[in-house]
């Protein structure tokens, strides 16, 4: 290529990167202005929006549920994913295609036909506006996040070491404990943070499995956003996002100390 | 080195740990699905109305038809702006390829909801877009981006870009690099040499990329509804529509044509995909 | 590398298991992993399962680990069948890929087969000293795998499969990943450590001179069948098959009939009549020569006393340091291979150079040809 052509594709694919990264970054500053509304540019700085976020109940209850979803959301699409990755994994058993399908099939299927079938179904349950509700909608859709991730860990597991323990007399309970789950807890890990996030931003179920007792935040947000311009969104926004944010990169960081301390020491 | 050979000869045990899946994705997702096509085919009455009425109503074909036209323009902005890039991560060093990838992904870290709401902060009529234009002196009046047909698809752009990304990424990576080089010294000129080898070798990801970008904007729901013109609705948001009324067989029926040209796009990109990677491990053979 | 003196004795075994194999046969369908073994180990013994990938050494070892079911046959440990689940067995187990506990520094991984049989920690640290100890490892207890070199972690999975004194331990091709020098350095090792302690230890290998140094005894494998099973000398110098005579060590073959019209029995190979040592049988068969116990001399020559004697031609001389291997090819179109020392007699035969090759009589090893294929 030209050295021409490179610079000229080198700020293509700036301008690229600026696209991508930057409309997130605008709301930081965004939210904290003085004024009444959005507008560019913000006449002062202020805490305001904020304030009303943290300090109105139904702003504060709304994330609370949040939290309370997304926890049981993570807990039990865990429990329901690991026996089905092992199952997935290990099983050679006929229909395992069929299975995989069905698990992965929450992630294929448009959303707003997840949502509306979940409507109708949940409400002659009598669970719309209720946490359980929003748990069941959740995990389904995150199900498939955590099977993949703890599937993964599974097959790049060296299964010599369950042969090794058995022979050196473990059970092979005590192999799962003491061998097979220590391999796969990244994988485990992963999965339910993974589905953590996926209830806590999830918006479009929410919207529907929502009332005005029981919200989430996004489907709060979503409220707001259609029927006034409150800039409490943008602050609700950003917490969203920082939240998000500091679990992927604890994760990160994680996942680098682990690997770091593997590596270190002296060869012989 | 299998553990112990009687696991073969009974039936599998591992079955039984998919149990429990089964039953909890059977009742609250293949259940909620069930319900959708029930009452597409029985509200009000058992039969196809609901398709007959969908159809026939001018509003349904509008919105197909903006639907369509949206899907359409979404992926050939993915694919135009995603296929430079690409080019560039593949001819880059590991490390700047790696920031670039690191790039395309980080949007992955806010939601679709914030994403979506970002831009409208940006390109409403006091936002930075309008602000900077008319304070360069370009425009007089506002543009409407909010509310258009523009701004949804910028806002899908940014959403879709990486989905567009990853397999034409994946896909020029896969070419040799030796073969572009074998051209050129055989005599071709660069652009020559691109057109004519390295294009049509990366076409396999570009393919897999637009039907994956196309498929998913065609159900999407928060991008145009935040975005786009209330007259121009999306069909995902004729559905929620027509369930907010109540229409549950209309709706329903809706929802599910959705769902089976969804499922049938992704048949057909799964099956073209395949033979496309088995016709260009041929040709590099 | 020392071993402790202390180590020694609180490892020994009292009781070195025995182990039989009667008949196992293992099938996959149609495929036979392993046909009709017999085999029988005595307790102390160190015994090697020898043979090509697929031969079936490697399935035999996993069924008397017990990962693998055997379709028909016993595996007798002390006189008695055993049916018990691998981690019931109580046989220890060494790796090719040593399968050591990632998550876990050398010490734990050598203390968990004493921790999953709930002996109490005070017991358990001292075994896992002399354990380290043991192997010369006794200071890399707190260091996790990835830390320590290839070598360094196919001792400690030994300690691992000796600290609870199992009658017998298996080890399926341990030092394959090694370079050679510290091969043959841990060959030593392993053998030393089994003539310590007494356990038994089945050795499963592909390299025909590992077997050779290490073993007791040898089985060799060949296509799920044992063909041979005895001292490496008896299988060396008396192999029972042109497989066995082929795949340990070199050989010089010449396939022909036995004829009997001559003062001593001879066989008959193309243009020449080889006579073959005492107690020849009948029939066809072929003539084994190693190459060490070839000689050669210049042309013209005339070797005395009782030995058959080959024109040839020096194909190739290869200088191996302590000893010269030629590449030679006879006047029928056979091709033979000899070792000479250097500083002998054929020093200075040179590639190209008509040479005469002689052996004696009694050098010469006779196997029973293949029984022809009867379909």
């Amino acid at each position: 290529m030209s050295a021409r052509a490179q610079k000229g594709l080198g700020a293509f694919c700036c301008v690229v990167v600026v696209f991508l990264v930057a409309p997130t970054l605008v709301l930081i500053p965004m939210s904290f202005s003085s004024g009444r509304t959005l507008a560019f540019p913000p006449p002062g700085f202020s805490l305001q929006w904020y304030e009303n976020l943290f300090g109105d109940p139904v702003w504060r209850l709304a994330g609370q549920t949040s939290v309370q979803v997304a926890v049981l959301t993570a807990i039990l699409a865990t429990a329901l994913g690991t026996p089905a990755a092992f199952g997935l994994v290990r099983g050679r058993f006929r229909g395992r295609a069929f299975v995989n399908a069905i698990v992965l099939a929450p992630m294929i299927v448009p959303l707003i036909v997840v949502a509306i079938g979940m409507y109708a179904v949940f409400a002659s349950w009598g669970l719309l506006g209720s946490i359980a509700g929003l748990v069941i909608g959740h995990t389904a859709l995150a199900l498939p996040f955590v099977v993949i991730n703890i599937a993964a860990s599974l097959q790049t597991m060296d299964r010599e070491l369950e042969a090794a323990s058995l022979s050196l007399g473990a059970s092979p309970l005590q192999t799962f404990r003491y061998v097979t789950m220590p391999a796969i807890l990244p994988g485990v890990l992963a999965g339910a943070l993974f589905a953590f996030i996926t209830s806590w931003d999830e918006v479009v179920v929410a919207i529907f499995l929502t009332n005005p007792l029981v919200n989430t935040l996004p489907a709060l947000m979503w409220q707001q956003v259609n029927t006034e311009i409150d800039p409490t969104v943008a602050a609700a926004a950003n917490v969203l996002t920082l939240l998000t944010t500091v679990l992927f990169v604890a994760w990160v960081v994680s996942r680098r100390r682990a690997s770091i301390r593997s590596k270190a020491g002296p060869w012989n | 080195m299998g553990l112990s050979a009687r696991r073969f000869v009974r039936r599998d045990p591992w079955l039984w740990l998919t149990l429990p899946i089964l039953l909890f994705l059977g009742v609250s997702f293949l259940l909620p699905l069930y319900e959708v096509v029930e009452r597409s085919v029985a509200d009000p009455r058992l039969g196809l109305d609901n398709f007959t009425e969908a159809f026939g109503s001018t509003q349904f074909r509008r919105v197909l038809v903006t639907t369509l036209l949206m899907a359409g323009t979404v992926t050939a902005v993915c694919a135009l702006l995603a296929y430079p890039y690409a080019y560039m991560m593949v001819h880059s060093s590991g490390r700047v390829a790696a920031l670039m990838l690191v790039a395309v992904l980080l949007p992955f870290w806010s939601s679709v909801l914030v994403r979506s709401y970002s831009w409208t902060v940006i390109l409403q009529d006091t936002g930075i877009v309008n602000s900077l234009l008319r304070d360069v002196g370009l425009i007089d009046e506002p543009l409407p981006l909010v509310r258009s047909f523009t701004g949804a698809t910028i806002g899908m752009v940014h959403v879709l870009l990486p989905y567009m990304l990853l397999p034409i990424y994946a896909a020029m990576r896969r070419v040799d690099q030796d073969l572009v080089k074998a051209a050129s010294n055989l005599g071709a000129p660069p652009f020559h040499a691109f057109r004519h080898v390295f294009l049509p070798l990366s076409l396999p990801g570009v393919y897999a990329g637009c039907l994956l970008v196309f498929v998913i904007t065609l159900g999407f729901y928060i991008t145009p509804a935040l975005l786009g013109n209330p007259r121009q609705m999306m069909l995902s948001q004729l559905v929620a529509q027509e369930i907010r009324l109540q229409n549950w067989g209309l709706g329903s029926a809706m929802a599910l044509m959705l769902l089976v040209v969804t499922l049938v796009l992704l048949v057909v990109a799964a099956r073209f995909v395949r033979i496309r990677d088995v016709v260009e491990s041929g040709t590099r053979a | 590398m020392r071993v402790a003196a202390r180590a020694r004795s609180s490892l020994q075994v009292s009781a070195p298991g025995s182990l039989v194999l009667r008949d196992v046969c293992k099938r996959y369908g149609s495929l036979v992993a392993a046909a009709h073994l017999d085999l029988t180990v005595k307790g102390g013994e160190f015994v090697t399962l020898l043979g090509p990938s697929g031969s079936g050494k490697t399935t035999t070892l996993q069924i008397i680990a017990g990962f693998v079911d055997a379709t028909s046959g016993e595996v007798l440990i002390d006189g008695r069948p055993v049916t018990a689940p691998p981690h019931k067995r109580d046989i220890g187990m060494v790796f090719q890929t040593y399968a050591l506990f990632p998550h876990m520094t050398a010490a734990r991984n050598v203390e968990y087969p004493l921790m999953v049989r709930g002996i109490d920690k005070r017991e358990r640290r001292r075994r896992v000293v002399e354990a380290l100890e043991m192997v010369g490892l006794g200071d890399r207890g707190t260091q996790r795998p990835k830390q320590l070199s290839g070598g360094q972690q196919q001792r400690i999975a030994l300690a691992r499969a000796l600290v609870f004194r199992p009658r017998i331990v298996l080890l399926d091709e341990p030092l394959g990943a090694l370079d050679k020098k510290l091969r043959e350095h841990l060959q030593l090792e392993i053998k030393r450590i089994q003539q310590e302690t007494g356990i038994t230890m089945i050795y499963v290998t592909h390299d025909q001179e590992e077997a050779l140094v290490m073993s007791d005894r040898i089985a060799v494998f060949n296509r799920g069948s044992i063909e041979q099973v005895g001292t490496p000398e008896e299988v060396y110098e008396s192999p029972r098959s042109l497989f066995v005579a082929n795949f340990v060590g070199e050989s010089n073959l010449f396939h022909g009939r036995i004829a009997e019209h001559h003062a001593r029995p001879s066989l008959l190979t193309g243009d020449l009549s080889l006579t073959l040592p005492a107690g020849a049988g009948r029939g066809r068969a072929s003539l084994l020569v190693r190459p060490e116990r070839l000689h050669v001399l210049a042309a013209g020559e005339v070797p005395e006393g009782d030995v058959n004697v080959v024109q040839a031609v020096v194909e190739d001389v290869v200088y191996l340091g302590n000893e010269r291997r030629y590449s030679l090819v006879s006047a029928d179109g056979q091709k033979l291979i000899a070792r000479r020392h250097v500083g002998e007699q054929e020093d200075g035969r040179a590639p190209g150079e008509p040479v005469v090759v002689w052996w004696p009589f009694e050098d010469g090893v006779l196997v029973p040809a293949e029984p022809e294929p009867s379909e």
